[in-house]
């Protein structure tokens, strides 16, 4: 099956022929899709400026990460159904759009990233609960989530306009 | 009233600012994902506070302690959205007042901006009984759960706004 047949297939599915026919269906699972980015965005803006010892010094890192970072995977959980709902709803909108591959290429990128990052932090924690300011060398990587955050949620709302 | 809405709609639509944003087919994409960028802020860091003020989470700390950390973001956030939003308005002000969508968000809006000074002027100033009560009393968490509600209503309208048409 080339990638053009999925398309009409995932088209053709009783799913995707329901969710089109139901009105709510795409403006209902955006919202939910924004609520979510809601919970991503404000781990990473907190997380990132405590990481670069701009806000909160006196908040630990460990605990921090510990607080914020399992909630947040549960909102990648939300954001991947409910992306795939849309995907479904509107298969050739999404898959034969250039902004949706830069949206994924960045979040393979971003999800190891986040991954390698909370692991580090689970298996040294004495060490992040005692430094107020992360090491410089920690400091671009940081500034590289950033970036992905936020070209994700610039390439998820121009997947309409291209 | 509704007369006067419009023609203050019609006026600021005919302003050469008002033509800039809509005659440019990338500005307005551009200043959507700004006004995500700026709500997905104020959603995420309210929604902290508002779960702490609830009791559902960071219950081992202070209101006052994780109110201090999240509200600048919050207040941060909310600026991007108000001002990319108000450049979205201009741009199509007639289309905006007459959205029963839109409507609604900005009662919505008002209420949340309502709870937030009943809030912060009166519930806040017995704040030393409760700040680091597990579960704060009934008048916190309530007001914890319209602020959470609000904002999540909020969202939801604002997605609807572009399907109304």
């Amino acid at each position: 099956m080339s990638y053009q047949q999925f398309i009409s297939w995932l088209d053709a599915t009783a799913l995707s022929t329901q969710f089109k026919m139901t009105a709510w269906v795409v403006p209902a699972f955006q919202s939910i899709h924004i609520l979510a980015i809601g919970v991503v965005v404000a781990v990473a803006a907190v997380l990132s400026l405590r990481l670069l010892g701009l806000s909160a010094r006196h908040v630990s890192i460990a605990s921090l990460t510990e607080r914020l970072l399992p909630p947040t995977w549960w909102a990648l959980a939300v954001l991947l159904l409910s992306g795939a709902v849309l995907i479904i709803a509107e298969p050739t909108r999404a898959l034969t759009n250039r902004f949706f591959f830069i949206k994924m290429i960045c979040l393979v990128l971003l999800v190891p990233l986040a991954r390698r990052f909370h692991r580090a932090v689970q298996s040294q924690p004495q060490r992040w609960n005692e430094v107020s300011i992360v090491s410089p060398a920690m400091r671009p990587v940081v500034v590289v989530a950033m970036l992905l955050v936020t070209a994700i949620i610039f390439c998820g709302r121009w997947i309409a306009y291209a | 009233m509704r007369e006067l809405i419009q023609q203050v709609a019609e006026w600021i639509g005919s302003t050469s600012l008002a033509e800039g944003i809509a005659g440019s087919s990338y500005l307005f994409p551009n200043l959507e994902t700004i006004h995500v960028l700026g709500l997905a802020l104020v959603i995420g860091t309210i929604g902290m506070v508002d779960l702490r003020l609830l009791g559902f989470a960071s219950t081992h700390r202070t209101v006052r302690d994780v109110s201090a950390q999240m509200l600048p973001f919050a207040w941060t956030g909310f600026a991007v959205a108000l001002l990319s939003g108000l450049a979205m308005f201009i741009s199509n002000a007639t289309f905006y007042v007459d959205n029963p969508a839109f409507q609604l968000k900005m009662l919505l809006l008002v209420l949340a901006g309502i709870n937030m000074l009943v809030f912060h002027g009166r519930t806040w100033r017995s704040i030393d009984e409760w700040d680091s009560a597990p579960k704060p009393p009934t008048a916190v968490r309530l007001a914890g759960a319209v602020s959470l509600t609000c904002w999540v209503v909020i969202v939801f309208l604002g997605r609807w706004i572009g399907f109304i048409l």
